[in-house]
């Protein structure tokens, strides 16, 4: 159990100075190989997936350096590998993962989710219950970022592909979307497009660029997703069924080469972010604040940031942003993903090709 | 010496500005073109505005690397070359800085996709979007062997 045996596996502590929410870092873990994806098992255990593939488990205050066996064999290339891990949310009974990756072994690969129950040591019974295979020779299927919803389907985002990024507005296309499934693949009929036989039946949102992190809120029963746009036009988002969020008609974002990718900020029949970043923080990662150990923090976004090399805290309230707060800045790290425990504590995984590390952070006791 | 180093400098410059300003228009006509296939409707300002806008934003504003900057490098290193390859093998500078010009345009754009996840420069990301860029490679081409060739010394 992490809760229990963090102070004994601690092998740092720092103290992040932050204005308003002072923070404990414990670096619970590290020289992580890239690592991608953050789980928190309800057991308090941890499971770290690396782009690579490898599967890590953090129990009892340590890293096991063995990974879980009868992981699934994953394609690592600049942009694909294993993307995400999320928990089912029957997991007690279920005792299953699911997982999103790059499959295949060349360019370009399907993108693959699977579920599987968590042994002793090793995956068991690995299923594959979707595959999306490329369309044509361009397609780069990236992001793949999954998100229980309330009723127990699962969302799963696909980046736009770089060059392909009109497809992105393309109904036949799955490249730049939102896609709702249940868990076993199948697509449900209350899609927004479901009966539309020109349109790709799992599509939930539409008109997205590189989305890889969401959440559903229970209470309010909406979804935000974050959202990297290119250079400048990072989003937050509030996800409704059959929705278009202008990608790239409309972007606060210039392309990489000082061009621009539309001079249209705002699109008629578009969707606009509840909020931007300009320049970019390029976020990553996303959990959110409930019944955590900052109550102040209570329903509250925490994002990570890539290039930004911080986490956001946001204060939301349905579309409306009531506040900011720019965390772990001092630190310098990359953020990777964040995740609360069953402690309320927040874990955080920073990006490193070889030195990733996990760190789990509490509020600062104050006198 | 200096008049012939002069003289390359204005033809390379000159060539540098007739790639860099075709390339750059092409680049935002394709873009533009997309968005137009997507529903944008443009008008003639947004036009206007969005070329001049990326003429300013490809030379000086891009986050990793500048078209502008760039091709001038490249057109440091293919019209030299294609002097040499003109006079080498006898055939006319026009012709030789022509395929030049177009190979170190698509070279620059090229060398750049290496490094990055897709292609960097959207207007070229099509068949016909590069060779839009091919056609203005050959026109720095043959703006560069026309300008080296009205400055050079008269026969005695």
């Amino acid at each position: 159990m992490i809760a229990a045996s963090a102070i004994a596996g601690l092998i740092a502590a720092v103290h992040v100075a932050s204005a308003a929410s002072p923070l404990k870092v414990e670096t619970l873990a590290g020289d992580l190989k890239a690592p991608h994806t953050l789980a928190m098992l309800p057991n308090g255990d941890a499971l770290i997936g690396e782009k690579a593939g490898r599967i890590l488990v953090f129990r009892d205050g340590r890293l096991h350096q063995t990974p879980l066996a009868n992981a699934p064999k994953i394609f690592a290339t600049q942009l694909g590998g294993l993307a995400n891990i999320v928990v089912d949310p029957d997991f007690a009974t279920t005792s299953e993962i699911f997982l999103s990756y790059a499959a295949g072994d060349r360019e370009p690969w399907p993108l693959v989710v699977a579920k599987a129950k968590v042994g002793e040591g090793a995956l068991e019974n690995l299923q594959t219950i979707l595959e999306i295979e490329p369309t044509n020779a361009d397609e780069r299927l990236w992001a793949g970022y999954l998100t229980f919803l309330g009723d127990g389907t699962l969302l799963m985002s696909i980046a736009d592909g770089g060059d392909t990024r009109a497809k992105a507005q393309r109904l036949d296309s799955l490249l730049g979307k939102f896609i709702r499934i249940y868990k076993d693949g199948k697509v449900p009929t209350d899609n927004p497009f479901a009966n539309a036989s020109d349109k790709r039946p799992e599509i939930y949102t539409y008109g997205h660029r590189h989305m890889i992190g969401a959440v559903y809120d229970p209470v309010q029963r909406i979804i935000y997703a974050n959202e990297n746009g290119p250079y400048g036009g990072d989003e937050i988002n509030l996800l409704k069924p059959g929705a278009n969020y202008g990608w790239p008609l409309a972007t606060y974002g210039m392309d990489y080469s000082g061009a621009y990718v539309s001079p249209f900020q705002e699109f008629p029949g578009t969707e606009q972010p509840i909020l931007h970043w300009t320049p970019s923080i390029a976020p990553s990662g996303m959990t959110q604040c409930r019944s955590c150990q900052w109550p102040a923090w209570e329903g509250d976004l925490i994002v990570g940031a890539l290039s930004g090399q911080r986490i956001m805290r946001v204060k939301v309230e349905g579309a409306k942003v009531i506040e900011q707060e720019t965390l772990f800045a001092d630190q310098k790290r990359r953020i990777r993903d964040v995740a609360f425990g069953p402690d309320g504590a927040l874990y955080v995984l920073t990006d490193h090709p070889t030195n990733g590390l996990l760190l789990r952070v509490t509020p600062e006791k104050t006198q | 010496m200096a008049r012939v180093a002069a003289r390359f400098a204005a033809a390379w410059l000159i060539g540098t500005l007739i790639g860099y300003g075709l390339g750059a228009v092409a680049q935002s006509i394709f873009v533009l073109r997309e968005l137009a296939s997507m529903g944008a409707e443009l008008s003639a300002g947004t036009w206007f505005t969005v070329i001049a806008h990326d003429l300013k934003g490809l030379a000086f504003g891009g986050k990793y690397v500048w078209y502008g900057a760039n091709l001038a490098v490249a057109f440091l290193i293919a019209f030299p070359a294609a002097m040499a390859v003109a006079r080498f093998i006898k055939l006319p500078l026009a012709l030789v800085a022509g395929v030049a010009g177009a190979v170190g345009l698509v070279a620059m754009i090229e060398i750049i996709n290496v490094n990055a996840p897709n292609t960097l420069f959207a207007g070229t990301r099509g068949l016909d979007g590069m060779a839009a860029q091919v056609v203005a490679g050959i026109l720095a081409g043959l703006a560069f062997a026309a300008v080296i060739r009205r400055t050079e010394s008269p026969a005695p």
